[in-house]
């Protein structure tokens, strides 16, 4: 797969080379899916993901990776895709707003996957327009696991491919408006009013560099102040990945089958302190929805939301025989 | 191996009714009679508010000065016992024989074994109530518990990258090795790591976790001020009538706790501004008047069979009678941190068959003032005992004058894992003062949401 420094450098240039030409980019989005075969998520990535979180996450599974890996190891994909010359948007500026991740089966290290990559929805924004970049993994068919049949269909022998994890990230290109599209109306934001405080996360100065070494993503806007003022950011800002992979560490259910979503509001400056609200809600479908809030203490504005879903514990499900 | 000590099965697996081999005087834990374990005596050092009196005494020093005024009281010199558990909250990864080295560090036999516990701020308790089985048991005779605790001789210790490279170095086997090692040093390597109160997994101080469990209770400022008001008044007016004689031996330059204001008044504690729960606004209650201060200092406990005290002609004060550990779910904050004890109580009491109003003296440890009110308030609130506890009746009020009498941790300090010890000493002379048969409680928070309560009777 292109490693995301060099989808970077080609954005960079060709965004310096469309500012002299002053080419217009097309107005479709590609049709194509960018396909990975065999690719491999290597047990010294997934050790080296897992140290970031160490105090917080559970040991280490190499056979059932974390969701968020799974994201790095597999976005490389969609990058390919954001920088390709002919996509409708340009890669450098564009802004992380959510995330939704099915993780329908555990994820392995080191053990070859199919990864695909496709763009959808390409939609007006009141800031810009915004695209879904969906990624998928497929990997072999696990027969000791429970199978979910709705997603997957039946499942024959050995050598089929499972549908283990797919997510959806949404990017906004703010000030680029398609003239094809009609601009929405800027939709107030409801006051935020946060919620309990039950953590506080102090992330220091050094947490864009140590998530960009794990991740490959270098962009500059997480590793310095000055790039990051540079590329308009009020200071160097966390990955919102990182934040998403933090939301989730030690509350992944083992054998995955879990859903999770992350809204961004306003980008956290590093080093800084994040206050969360952490809420559990049962469903009566004996699903167990945990809902995550995050904001800054002082300033009392959003960072961002987030919601996983496991599936329940109740009778049938964990005990039993076997 | 001998005939004489190797012990036959059925001493190991019969009940005693049903072995008339057992010769009277048996150990329980070899079929035998479960005896009382019986506390005979407590010495502390004063405690001192951290990065002041006590700056340049380690763990060690204050361990083994606490040791050493519980030697001269009691006339241990040379003595064997049978076991010394304490430990420490805080402590260097070097002292990982703490206790064993204070105990060598003293004129007790060497042959005196000892290990470490730890279990946060109920470090203290959990050592004394674990002896005090074993000495029911007959696998002890005698025993000292305690714990230490000093801010001023925390570990500071590098950063995870920086321990990387330093051990990278050690492994290296080569020049070259250590070349690259060593290059890997980046200035950030440099700051670094002192422990601190957060929890690990919420990232929030004890003062912030309460600072909720206060404020869900409905516990007022006033409130708080008050209990913090009493503690001091107690505490100074127990160490002016020599309660404190028996039970604190000087250390450096303090007699007393200097962290005690015997003057201190409800106005001058209405007017300190908050210190936690900042998140509250306007309706932030917890200041450092109502909150315990970091303290250095620490306390042991001497325990023993009756025959043991008796054959050396030392006091009797109390029966160290059960202990019961708690934990809660605080880390979404289903729970509150600090109120793993009010779980423990109701399974105490249940196991004793008592109920909360059955003691003379309760002795609550004052983490917070918000901690002991909200526990109370617990005790007393029909959902939380129904819904919470499973009991059909809320265990009730106590009678509020019976409570921490002679001060507690607001006014003494609380080193961590030397409050047990303060605690146990102090209520077992007042259980003493009060006559046979009197019963004290024990509740001690610690952090991890964790929690120890125990009974003590008097003799």
């Amino acid at each position: 797969m292109t490693p995301l420094s060099s989808s970077y450098r080609a954005a960079l240039s060709m965004a310096a080379k469309d500012a002299l030409v002053r080419r217009r980019r097309p107005q479709q989005l590609p049709g194509r899916t960018v396909v990975v075969h065999d690719h491999e998520i290597s047990a010294e990535l997934a050790a080296r993901y897992a140290r970031m979180f160490h105090r917080n996450g559970p040991v280490l599974d190499p056979t059932d990776l974390p969701s968020v890996l799974v994201h790095v190891a597999s976005f490389p994909a969609a990058m390919e895709l954001m920088a390709d010359p002919d996509f409708p948007l340009p890669l450098l500026g564009m802004v992380h707003l959510r995330n939704h991740v099915v993780h329908h089966a555990p994820v392995p290290a080191g053990t070859p996957v199919e990864v695909a990559a496709s763009a959808t929805r390409l939609s007006p924004h009141p800031s810009g327009t915004t695209v879904d970049l969906v990624v998928t993994v497929h990997g072999p068919a696990r027969v000791n696991r429970r199978v979910d049949d709705s997603v997957n269909g039946p499942t024959g022998g050995t050598g089929e491919l499972q549908l283990l994890w797919e997510g959806t990230s949404t990017y906004l290109a703010a000030g680029v408006h398609l003239p094809a599209h009609e601009r929405p109306a800027t939709a107030g934001h409801p006051p935020f009013t946060a919620p309990q405080l039950t953590a506080q996360w102090r992330l220091p100065a050094s947490t864009g560099r140590e998530y960009a070494a794990v991740s490959g993503d270098f962009n500059p806007i997480h590793l310095n102040p000055v790039t990051a003022k540079l590329l308009g950011q009020k200071g160097m800002i966390a990955h919102g990945m990182y934040l998403a992979g933090r939301m989730l560490a030690g509350r992944e259910p083992a054998g995955a089958g879990h859903e999770w979503e992350i809204s961004f509001a306003t980008p956290v400056l590093l080093p800084g302190t994040v206050s969360l609200g952490v809420v559990h809600a049962d469903h009566c479908n004996a699903e167990v929805t945990t809902e995550v809030t995050a904001w800054n203490g002082r300033t009392g504005r959003p960072h961002f939301t987030g919601s996983i879903t496991v599936p329940g514990s109740g009778p049938g499900q964990r005990s039993g025989p076997g | 191996m001998t005939e004489k000590t190797s012990p036959t099965s059925a001493n190991i697996s019969a009940a005693p009714q049903d072995s008339p081999r057992i010769a009277a005087g048996q150990p329980a834990i070899a079929g035998g009679e479960v005896r009382q374990a019986v506390i005979i005596g407590g010495n502390r050092t004063p405690f001192a508010r951290s990065h002041g009196a006590y700056a340049q005494a380690t763990n060690k020093d204050l361990l083994t000065s606490a040791l050493n005024g519980l030697i001269a009281r009691f006339g241990l010199q040379g003595e064997r016992i049978g076991e010394v558990a304490a430990g420490a909250v805080i402590k260097h990864s070097k002292d990982f024989n703490l206790t064993r080295e204070s105990v060598l560090g003293t004129s007790l036999d060497p042959a005196t074994p000892a290990h470490e516990v730890q279990i946060a701020c109920a470090t203290g308790m959990e050592a004394i109530g674990g002896l005090a089985n074993k000495i029911r048991l007959g696998q002890l005779d005698s025993a000292i518990g305690g714990g230490v605790d000093s801010i001023s001789d925390a570990p500071i210790v590098f950063n995870d990258a920086a321990r990387a490279v330093l051990m990278e170095l050690n492994r290296a086997r080569t020049t070259q090795d250590r070349i690259k090692a060593v290059l890997k040093f980046r200035p950030g390597h440099l700051a670094p790591e002192a422990p601190g109160t957060e929890e690990p997994r919420t990232g929030l101080s004890m003062g912030e976790h309460q600072a909720r469990t206060t404020h869900q209770w409905g516990i007022t400022r006033q409130a708080q001020d008050e209990l913090a008001l009493a503690s001091h008044h107690h505490l100074a007016a127990a160490y002016d009538r020599g309660f404190f004689d028996d039970l604190v031996t000087p250390f450096g330059k303090l007699t007393r706790d200097n962290n005690l204001r015997a003057d201190t008044t409800l106005e001058k504690l209405g007017k300190l501004k908050p210190a936690f729960g900042r998140f509250l606004g306007d309706e932030a209650t917890m200041t450092a008047g109502n909150s315990t201060p970091l303290t250095d200092g620490a306390s042991t406990v001497l325990l023993g069979s009756e025959e043991w005290a008796a054959e050396r002609g030392l006091p009797v004060l109390a029966d160290f009678v059960d202990f019961e550990t708690g934990a809660v779910d605080f880390v979404d904050g289903k729970e509150g941190l600090l109120m793993a004890p009010a779980y423990a109580l109701s399974r105490l009491l249940q196991r004793q068959g008592l109920s909360l109003q059955d003691f003379d003296y309760y002795e609550i440890h004052e983490a917070f003032a918000g901690t002991v009110l909200s526990t109370l308030k617990a005790w007393e609130d029909e959902d939380f005992c129904r819904d919470q506890l499973g009991l059909d009746a809320p265990l009730g009020a106590i009678d509020r004058s019976k409570l921490n009498v002679n001060g507690s941790s607001l006014a003494a300090g609380h080193p961590f894992a030397a409050t047990g010890g303060r605690i146990t000493a102090t209520l077992a002379t007042m259980l003493h003062e009060k006559g046979p048969g009197s019963l004290g409680l024990i509740s001690v928070c610690a952090a991890g949401g964790q929690g120890i309560v125990a009974i003590v009777r008097g003799r």
